[in-house]
């Protein structure tokens, strides 16, 4: 059963195929919603509420083939209430150990994840949100935007600002990076 | 090439090693949740019914002599030809602000954190904002006329200066940090929006004084537009768990009053056409 059909038959009340549906996004979510919110109960209850309300709003949902786009804007929205029930204070925990197995320069990939770890700490949570559904979850910025409920501009902008902070942390010095382009923000 | 270059590049394969994909163990419980709550009937999505309303609206009238009709259109279609033949033969000056398209300058800026115009017609390149300052991000106005740009302090994104097309007049605007602004369509105007203790505060800053009226629309209010040809400023703000509203206030802060009959599940951002002016 393709997902269009699963979308069509979870539309209709179908329990079981709004469960395979969710079987498969919700890893990814979950790990991206913890890449944004740095904070697992925060995570799990934005991930939660953003399903739930996939749920419910089924029906209306207005064209299938827009589905993986639809959940994506419910659960990241969760993910901006969530950091704005939590106000905006900072929230700071251990992501998960790494359990998978890695190859090649064990110690370079451990020390560049460090580094990065620490890069996306310095970022607001509405900057790592556009960060991690760009790069992570693959997301174009036209997408990202609109996932967030902000403008092209405002999309750009946060990324454009993300990466020279995290360029900043990582580097220490902005003039050792490549040329600045005229990269606009709203 | 810097660490973070080479980081860039393994973005996402080094964010799926800080936080792992797999299904998490809230998942079953969550499908629970779900299937003991009840899905909320299309129909109650205004955007499905309202149209289906209206193609749906039972006939209380007996439909017309079809000949007439036919008629009546045929004199339509004929009186619109010709009034499109008409207006096609007449000369007409486009609305503005959109005049015949010129070739422009194009923004840069440069590795040694200058800001230069390159002029693609010419092919020269012209050095706007240059000396032992960082600045970086140039941002025109909607009329051309001015440009913003971040300037470093340090390490960090200092504070969003402005300056006349060609360099001159530069002047600071805001400090950091800034998390939206708009030009208004003449480029005499501002809004900011500033995180303050991670509050939102709202202003609108006048380009030739630097005088900033602060609006007072509370935290929720980060994304806002200048209205069309009026002196009001549309913004939304989605409050906890709730829908998001949609707001017009004048542009001293005045007078805020919600727009009624958004729909609930509206949660992108609203833009004026350019022509709402009524």
């Amino acid at each position: 059963m393709d997902q269009r059909e699963l979308v069509e038959r979870a539309m209709g009340g179908d329990h079981d195929a709004f469960a395979a549906l969710a079987g498969a996004f919700v890893a990814r979510l979950d790990a991206a919603a913890r890449l944004i919110l740095r904070d697992h109960e925060l995570a799990r209850d934005a991930v939660q509420e953003g399903f739930l309300a996939a749920w419910r709003g089924l029906p209306s949902l207005r064209d299938p083939d827009r589905f993986e786009a639809w959940l994506h804007r419910l659960v990241f929205r969760s993910c901006i209430n969530s950091i704005r029930r939590r106000g905006r204070r900072p929230m700071e925990v251990e992501l998960l150990p790494v359990d998978a197995p890695v190859v090649g320069d064990v110690a370079s990939i451990v020390a560049d994840r460090d580094l990065l770890d620490a890069a996306l700490k310095r970022l607001q949570p509405e900057q790592r949100a556009v960060i991690v559904m760009h790069y992570y979850l693959g997301m174009p910025l036209p997408d990202v935007a609109a996932a967030l409920g902000i403008p092209i501009g405002t999309a750009k902008s946060r990324h454009h600002r993300s990466l020279q902070q995290m360029r900043l942390a990582i580097d220490g010095d902005v003039s050792a990076g490549p040329p600045v382009t005229g990269e606009q923000f709203a | 090439m810097s660490a973070f270059d080479r980081i860039e590049q393994r973005m996402p394969e080094l964010m799926a090693d800080l936080a792992p994909a797999s299904v998490p163990d809230y998942f079953d419980d969550m499908l629970r949740q779900a299937g003991r709550m009840r899905q909320r009937p299309a129909w109650a999505s205004l955007e499905r019914w309202l149209p289906m309303d209206v193609v749906a609206r039972p006939v209380l009238l007996r439909a017309p002599a079809l000949r007439p009709l036919l008629v009546l259109l045929l004199v339509g279609l004929l009186v619109a030809a010709g009034l499109l033949l008409f207006a096609g033969s007449q000369r007409t000056r486009l609305p503005e602000p959109f005049g015949l398209a010129r070739n422009g300058v194009i923004l840069l800026g440069t590795s040694e954190e200058d800001i230069v115009a390159f002029d693609p017609v010419t092919g020269t390149t012209t050095t706007l904002i240059g000396g032992p300052t960082r600045d970086i991000a140039p941002w025109f106005s909607r009329d051309g006329s001015k440009f913003m740009f971040v300037r470093l302090s340090g390490d960090e994104i200092g504070s969003y200066w402005l300056a006349n097309a060609d360099g001159s007049d530069a002047r600071a605007i805001a400090a950091e940090p800034v998390d939206w602004f708009e030009f208004d369509d003449a480029g005499m105007r501002i809004l900011l929006v500033r995180l303050l203790d991670g509050e939102a505060e709202s202003s609108v800053v006048d380009v030739a004084s630097g005088a900033s009226t602060v609006l007072h629309l509370g935290d929720g209010a980060r994304a806002l537009y200048w209205r069309p040809g009026h002196d009001q400023i549309l913004y939304k703000t989605s409050p906890e768990g709730g829908p998001t509203d949609f707001y017009l206030v004048n542009a001293d802060g005045s007078n805020a009053r919600m727009i009624e009959g958004v729909s609930p599940d509206a949660i992108n951002d609203a833009q004026f056409s350019p022509e709402a002016h009524s």
